[in-house]
């Protein structure tokens, strides 16, 4: 039991304000009193009511008599806080112009944080929305190939059951097939559906709230289907009321009426998993027997854990599952788990590990912000430092009257903390003015939410900024010697420690100068990169080149389509291919036999299948042989071959020979240029180009400048064969662009961050500069009066701070030589890294240096002399 | 030298003062004043007061000791002084000569 003392005792908090502000006289009275009273309504309205009427009481007190009152109530603490926030605002007020530069450092360097700050969440928080995230995994395969392991995650459609029943670490598991195309439609009302097949416990799983309907049996019929809500919208104009209607659907796994069984919420943007249409796996699977086959991969396996289950215990289990069920086809593949959440970010495999390749580039802009507030922090110290001498009359009286050096540590942290909470506040006006520029750039929709744990890391942030920004001068400072500094002779006595003085200050613009150079040589290279793999010849032209989806079963053949598309006027000429556009085009494997092949030789090739009149329309370079055509017979007995796969081969006269296509013998009719149908990061692969002229991808090349037109005709002639289907088209330089989203995005985010930094940088060095001639009045004043020149006296007061720029170039180039050489390996086409990047940017930097400098120096140099030396002092 | 005011909250207080004669502490005072004036009284307020009167040399305090309620514990007293008084009367005497001024035509017709 506690004692009595403990029970009566008025709330600490309380008490300790109420001491904080009252010292004197009142205080104890106050205490008396309130106890008094605590004690009573403690007895007659219980505690709660006590300690909130006692915090009331106290409130009062100080508001009367602290700050109605005088401060003479206060203890120490309190009033050198008043006394020190004072202080500090009258030195800004003194030296308006340190001032701004540092606010202006500052804060940018804190807007830049802050906007970093939520993109980084904001990509952290991709598709960690669902419940269960902690324990929701994805299953992942790894497939021995001849050079590498791959990594896919697709898995066959049993895998989902099996293991829900043999691993006991897991608690469900569901087969998902991934969102595909399809129609939906009543009546005459045609909406395009992106279809998802999975069964009922997906809801578990995921957490994709069903409004309407039974989530535990939503899918359990195979004729019914879930809408997500705008969906149902769109297609019934309302969503409220549509359980049990019917739809017609268009779909490659169901063709016909289904019945509404669920609406769910839509899934939130920041889901990866993006679909409108649930309908059950089992309608695909029982008209599609095939397709449920340990061999196939035709789904993803999501599982949910039990809770408490170790991972990796469940990893061992789950590693050589395949390999049991299917010994000899799955020799060597491997399964393993990974979080759902942690795909977005860490969503590339290199030899079956994941790495880090979005979260690459929330590191490197977590880095980049970190770098622009420490050179806003480092103009702060190098002013404040620079500027110590115009305080040490202040500190030398300070400590003779018995101030102790904690005091003053104390007071020049208070004027870092109360500037950087100052900048905080126009931080977060930058960041509420330029949001909607950077949601641009970064195509997301953030926004600055004033929630609790927001505005306290916002101040926690400022707080921690303030006090890195302030310690080094606040020491310093106050390690004056009173003595020395009231004699005025600090300057000759400690000549050991000015000298390290001015080495840290020149060491730090050295840092912040070297900072800059290597964001603007980053700038450069990336900017000159990714104009590189927009512009480069990539072995096609992919100007006035269209794409489109084609789809079957409307009557008629790709063959007849194209011929009728080739006819319209504008059309230059057309062909198509399997799987998707000619970019990102992933028909790649193995299964290539030839004559005097060495088991090195047996690797990844790329391995297309395409129709007639495929190199002419892309515009691919023949070098020897011909293209496909209609006019020959037997096509499909046919290859064209790259020149990477001809050298990789290697006989001549290669044109007539035969090559084993799996266990087919085909006969080699021409010879490409290489082109790349990936991204440049990626090598060219070896390339058979097979015959296939009922491919779904239709490629078409149009008449430049006459695009728009024939576009038209063609949907015109689209929607009188598809009627029902919406034309969508892309043009391939797009598609293309679209592959370096990422690096576009950084060469422009780049851009801005790099002109923050120099201006930052620019903006210190001009303060720097400014104090040097301030201290130097004199001294130009006496080199003018003996006949020094206006250029001399420039050059004598740009000389310093050129060297340290020098230094600062000189760490820089090496630096940024190094991290753009490592960033640029990651493309296999690359540009090289010439000279003229770095001196132009060095140039660049110099100037602008050698700009700020000027623009004080030149000013001092016309001084006029007899008002510089008139003034003791 | 300045004339010292009474203000009209500093009023009750010394009133309630002189009226509360031995037990007229911080908790007492608010008690009764919050009693009288029917509102509430915050303690800070009424320290303001009594600090200012005590300036002016209106009320005294001690620290008193031990009393027969829950235990005794310290408090400071407040105590009417002479000045305190005539400063009352003064008040009240230029209030009563004010009203008496008013006329009686004025009080009666705004009666009725």
């Amino acid at each position: 039991m506690s004692s009595p003392q403990d029970h009566i005792r008025p709330p600490r908090l309380a008490t300790w304000l109420l001491e904080s502000f009252c010292s004197y006289d009142f205080l104890s009275t106050a205490k008396w009193d309130l106890e008094e009273l605590y004690l009573e309504n403690l007895e007659s309205k219980g505690k709660t009511r006590a300690a909130l009427v006692y915090y009331q009481e106290v409130f009062g007190i100080i508001i009367h008599l602290f700050f109605k009152g005088k401060s003479q109530y206060s203890i120490n603490t309190t009033a050198m806080l008043k006394h020190n926030i004072i202080i500090s605002l009258r030195s800004f007020n003194r030296k308006k112009g340190t001032f701004l530069i540092n606010l202006f450092g500052l804060s940018t360097g804190l807007a830049a944080t802050i906007l970093i700050f939520l993109w980084v969440q904001d990509e952290k928080q991709i598709d960690g929305f669902h419940e269960n995230d902690n324990l929701l995994y994805q299953v992942m395969r790894n497939a021995q190939r001849p050079d590498e392991i791959r990594t896919y995650s697709s898995t066959p459609i049993p895998l989902a059951s099996s293991i829900e029943e043999e691993i006991p670490e897991i608690e469900k598991a569901v087969t998902l097939i991934k969102p595909s195309e399809g129609v939906a439609s009543v009546d005459e009302h045609h909406v395009k559906a992106n279809v998802l097949l999975t069964s009922n416990s997906f809801f578990e799983l995921f957490s994709f709230p069903v409004l309407t309907g039974n989530s535990q049996n939503a899918l359990s019929n195979i004729k019914s289907v879930a809408l997500s809500k705008s969906f149902a919208e769109k297609l019934f104009g309302q969503s409220n009321n549509v359980i049990g209607k019917s739809l017609n659907l268009k779909h490659y796994a169901h063709k016909g009426p289904l019945e509404v069984s669920a609406v769910f919420t839509d899934p939130p943007s920041n889901s990866t998993l993006q679909f409108d249409v649930i309908l059950s796996l089992e309608v695909f699977t029982s008209a599609n027997q095939w397709a449920v086959d340990w061999n196939g991969d035709e789904a993803e396996t999501y599982v949910l854990l039990t809770e408490g289950s170790d991972l990796n215990s469940t990893n061992d289990k789950i590693d050589k599952f395949l390999e049991k069920k299917e010994p000899e086809d799955r020799k060597g593949t491997q399964l393993f788990l990974q979080q759902f959440s942690k795909r977005y970010l860490y969503g590339e495999y290199e030899n079956g590990t994941p790495i880090a390749s979005r979260a690459r580039y929330t590191q490197l802009f977590t880095l980049i912000a970190l770098f622009i507030v420490l050179i806003g922090c480092i103009n702060f110290i190098n002013l404040s430092t620079a500027q110590a001498t115009q305080k040490m009359k202040e500190i030398g009286i300070k400590k003779a009257l018995g101030s102790k050096r904690v005091n003053l540590i104390l007071q020049f942290l208070t004027e870092t903390v109360l500037l950087a909470l100052i900048a905080m506040c126009f931080a977060v006006l930058i960041v509420s003015l330029f949001i909607p520029v950077f949601n641009n750039l970064v195509s997301k929709e953030l926004s600055l939410e004033f929630t609790l744990t927001n505005s306290i890391s916002a101040l926690g942030i400022a707080i921690l900024v303030g006090v890195f920004a302030g310690s080094y001068p606040a020491f310093y400072i106050s390690g004056f010697r009173p003595i020395s500094v009231l004699k005025g002779t600090l300057s000759s006595s400690s000549t050991r420690k000015s000298f390290n003085e001015t080495l840290i200050r020149k060491g730090l613009v050295i840092f912040q100068f070297a900072v800059s150079l290597i964001f603007v040589i980053a700038f450069i290279v990336i900017n000159q990169q990714v104009t590189f793999v927009q512009t480069t010849d990539i072995g096609y032209d992919r100007d006035d080149l269209i794409h489109f989806k084609m789809k079957g079963g409307y009557g008629y053949t790709a063959e007849s389509f194209l011929a009728a598309v080739e006819n319209l006027p504008g059309v230059v000429s057309a062909t198509n291919m399997t799987s998707g556009s000619i970019v990102g085009n992933p028909g790649q494997g193995g299964g290539f036999t030839w004559d005097g092949q060495t088991p090195e030789q047996e690797m990844n090739f790329g391995r297309p299948q395409v129709g007639n009149r495929f190199v002419e329309t892309l515009g691919i370079e023949l070098i020897e042989g011909r293209d496909f055509s209609n006019e020959f017979v037997n096509e499909h007995s046919k290859l064209i071959i790259n020149k990477a796969a001809a050298d990789l081969i290697g006989i001549e006269n290669i044109i007539g020979s035969t090559i084993l296509d799996s266990d087919e013998p085909k006969q080699i009719i021409g010879v490409v240029e290489n082109f790349n149908t990936h991204s440049l990061r990626e090598e060219i692969l070896p390339t058979f180009i097979r015959y296939y002229p009922k491919g779904g991808s239709v490629l078409l090349r149009l008449t430049d400048g006459l695009e728009q037109e024939t576009i038209s005709r063609i949907r015109a002639y689209y929607n009188e064969v598809h009627p029902d289907i919406p034309f969508e088209y892309t043009f391939v330089d797009q598609q293309y662009n679209n592959l370096y989203k990422a690096e576009t995005r950084v060469a422009k985010l780049s851009s801005y961050f790099t002109t923050i930094a120099i201006i930052i940088s620019c903006l210190g060095i001009f303060g720097l500069a400014s104090f040097t001639v301030q201290k130097r009045a004199k001294e130009i004043a006496i080199r003018k009066l003996l006949g020094s020149s206006i250029n001399s006296i420039i050059q004598l007061l740009s000389i310093d701070f050129l060297n340290v720029i020098l230094i600062a170039i000189a760490l820089g180039i090496p630096t940024s030589f190094y991290i753009m050489n490592t960033w640029l390996d990651n493309f296999a086409f690359r540009i090289d890294l010439k000279p003229a990047h770095f001196i132009l940017s060095s140039l660049a930097i110099l100037l602008l240096a050698w700009l700020s400098i000027l623009a004080r120096t030149a000013k001092s140099a016309h001084i006029n002399i007899a008002e510089s030396l008139k003034t003791e002092g | 030298m300045k004339k010292l005011t009474l203000g009209a909250f500093e009023e009750l207080v010394l009133l309630t003062t002189g009226v509360l004669q031995d037990n007229a502490y911080g908790v007492t005072i608010k008690q009764e004043l919050e009693k009288e004036l029917k509102k509430k009284i915050s303690l800070g307020a009424l320290y303001a007061a009594l600090q200012r009167l005590e300036e002016k040399g209106w009320v005294s305090s001690r620290i008193g000791g031990i009393t027969e309620k829950k235990g005794g514990r310290r408090k400071q007293y407040f105590d009417i002084t002479k000045e305190g008084i005539s400063a009352l009367n003064e008040v009240r005497e230029m209030r009563n000569e004010l009203f008496n001024r008013l006329p009686e035509t004025k009080i009666n017709w705004l009666k009725s």
